[in-house]
């Protein structure tokens, strides 16, 4: 066979074993944007020729900004991890990273390649070495297209942003080993809504190719583009702010409008965060939300606080905490459990971090919920509305401590009670009380938030 | 009988309404003063300490100067109140005053 029919029969081949995959890369991409590595390179096994060796790999732009982009590709030995592959998507990482561009990696494998042995272990820890230099260098973004079992779902947890389809599952083994020996349904294991609800791996779920995009599209600029101009006024007046808001309202009002990206939604519902922009400024977004067992911390809402800041930290976004939460959650299994040191780690974080933060406290923010976000070691500049409360203790449960013999000679004792609380706010945790200590920059009028952040985070976005 | 110098007017009976004649002034006197009083604290006139008054009010601060001026809790309570209920009928109204600074935006 001539050099061109050989050409022309692998080139063939090519197409054929990558269309899937290329389909999906060339859906995300700018049009016509991407360029591939070591297209043609093959390898022979046991199990037949694995074309491409099994994924796909190169670099394109995305929303226009230049990215390294990697796939597994299921045709071809179901996605199976190798030595060979593993050297093409190392090669991919680390151009990347070199060039300061973001990573993105699509994962739809089945494991590794057993054949190989050791070998594809060796595989696996090079792209675990390469991601894990590439992580908090350049932004880095995981994708689960469809299965990923085996050592590559430890991939979904060295990244910034993990993106997973409605569809996919996510495993350290298969799904249908596990499920049996627990005697539970196959999809209650690894599935895409137990990552969203439960683990929080997925910081995004999406149904198809084109959400997929506009996901890709909206993270990386958010984490790329440190300003952007837009057309969302800075001054605008939030008429409708007031106490007692919800999180979601607050974050609406505040920020550009259109720019707020939630990741994990579903995950530690009780706190809200995200990526979004603030006077075309990139921030990271942190709100506590009362409407949670009064916005008290959990061990997962800690989890998922801390990748915020991390990810923030790395890449320069400024945090702007919103709070109101009434401290740790008050519950025996998570005080048994990793409570003490996911709360312990979040005011290590808030406290270590070099990037500005600022805070609002819309309504409580007591003990932990002060010192881990608005306290002069978790805040550069804080601000807090007129009927905040910010103190050691909710008001009631320190009037039931202090008052203890008043409220039970009390006749009423819950009008006593509330009397007592509502003499211990206005002399200890009330707005005007805590900032007379110095302890809040400003008490400010509802409406004025989106301004006085703006100018907050201006003032602190070139802070080092 | 005693009898006076007036003739057929006995001693007794002027005693009576010369006590009675003074009872009556000085009750007539006492509803005045009451009365007095009263205008005082309707009109909150300070009589006595008039010119005091009026000499302390250049020099005390606009908070010290309502107590100063002798007015009561509850008609501080019921202003307050009334500015209140005013600022939040203006908020109602959909004015909500405007920011304290402005900013420049970043296009």
């Amino acid at each position: 066979m001539g050099d061109n029919a050989l050409l022309k029969k692998l080139t063939d081949e090519l197409k054929e074993e990558t269309k899937d995959v290329t389909a999906l890369i060339n859906a995300v991409a700018d049009e016509k944007s991407f360029v591939e590595y070591d297209r043609f390179l093959r390898g022979d096994t046991p199990l037949g020729a694995a074309v491409g060796e099994g994924a796909v790999s190169g670099f394109c732009s995305v929303g226009g900004i230049d990215v390294g982009i990697f796939a597994t590709n299921p045709a071809v030995l179901k996605g199976a991890i190798g030595k060979r592959n593993a050297q093409k998507i190392v090669k991919c990482v680390d151009n990347a990273v070199a060039a300061g561009n973001p990573v993105i990696g699509i994962y739809d494998t089945k494991g590794a390649r057993l054949a190989e042995g050791i070998g594809a272990l060796e595989g696996y820890g090079a792209v675990t070495a390469a991601l894990s230099d590439a992580y908090g260098r350049v932004p880095v973004i995981c994708v689960v297209k469809g299965a990923s079992f085996g050592l590559s779902a430890y991939f979904a947890a060295v990244c910034d942003v993990c993106i997973g389809f409605d569809k996919s599952s996510l495993c350290t083994s298969s799904p249908l080993i596990i499920s049996a020996k627990a005697g539970v349904d196959e999809n209650k294991v690894g599935s895409a809504k137990i990552h969203a609800e439960k683990t929080g791996l997925y910081s995004i779920t999406v149904k198809n190719e084109r959400e997929l995009a506009a996901a890709l599209k909206n993270a990386l600029n958010l984490l790329s583009v440190s300003v952007e101009g837009g057309n969302d006024d800075v001054n605008r007046v939030c008429k409708t702010l007031k106490g007692g808001v919800k999180a979601a309202a607050l974050i609406k009002e505040i920020f550009d409008t259109g720019t707020f990206l939630e990741l994990k939604p579903d995950f530690a519902p009780v706190v809200i965060t995200g990526l979004a922009r603030l006077n075309g400024i990139a921030v990271g977004v942190c709100a506590t939300d009362s409407g949670y067992d009064g916005g008290r911390l959990t061990s997962n809402a800690c989890v998922k606080i801390g990748e915020l800041y991390n990810t923030c930290e790395a890449f320069g976004l400024p945090i702007v905490n919103l709070v109101d939460c009434a401290g740790a959650v008050e519950d025996i299994a998570e005080e048994n459990s990793s409570l003490i040191r996911e709360v312990g780690n979040v005011m290590y974080l808030s406290s270590q971090l070099t990037v500005g933060r600022a805070a609002l406290v819309y309504g409580k923010a007591i003990g932990a919920g002060y010192t881990a976000f608005a306290s002069k070691a978790a805040a550069d500049y804080t601000l807090c509305w007129p009927d905040a409360q910010i103190g050691a203790v909710d008001s009631v449960k320190a009037a039931e401590l202090l008052y203890r013999d008043e409220i039970a000679k009390a006749k009423n004792k819950a009008a006593a009670l509330e009397k007592l609380a509502a003499a211990y706010a206005a002399e200890n945790t009330a707005a005007t009380a805590v900032c007379g200590e110095g302890y809040i920059d400003n008490i400010i009028e509802p409406q004025f938030s989106r301004g006085y952040l703006a100018a907050a985070v201006m003032s602190l976005a070139g802070k080092e | 009988m005693f009898y006076c110098l007036a003739e057929g007017v006995k001693i007794g009976e002027t005693f009576m309404q010369a006590l009675i004649g003074l009872a009556v002034v000085f009750a007539v006197l006492a509803v005045l003063i009451v009365v007095l009083q009263l205008f005082q604290r309707l009109f909150r006139l300070k009589f006595l300490n008039k010119n005091a008054a009026a000499s302390q009010k250049s020099v005390s601060a606009p908070g010290t100067a309502a107590a100063d001026s002798g007015a009561s809790d509850e008609l501080t309570a019921v202003i307050s109140a009334a500015i209140a209920a005013y600022l939040a009928d203006e908020n109602a109204d959909g004015d909500v005053g405007e920011p304290p600074f402005t900013l420049k935006n970043i296009r």
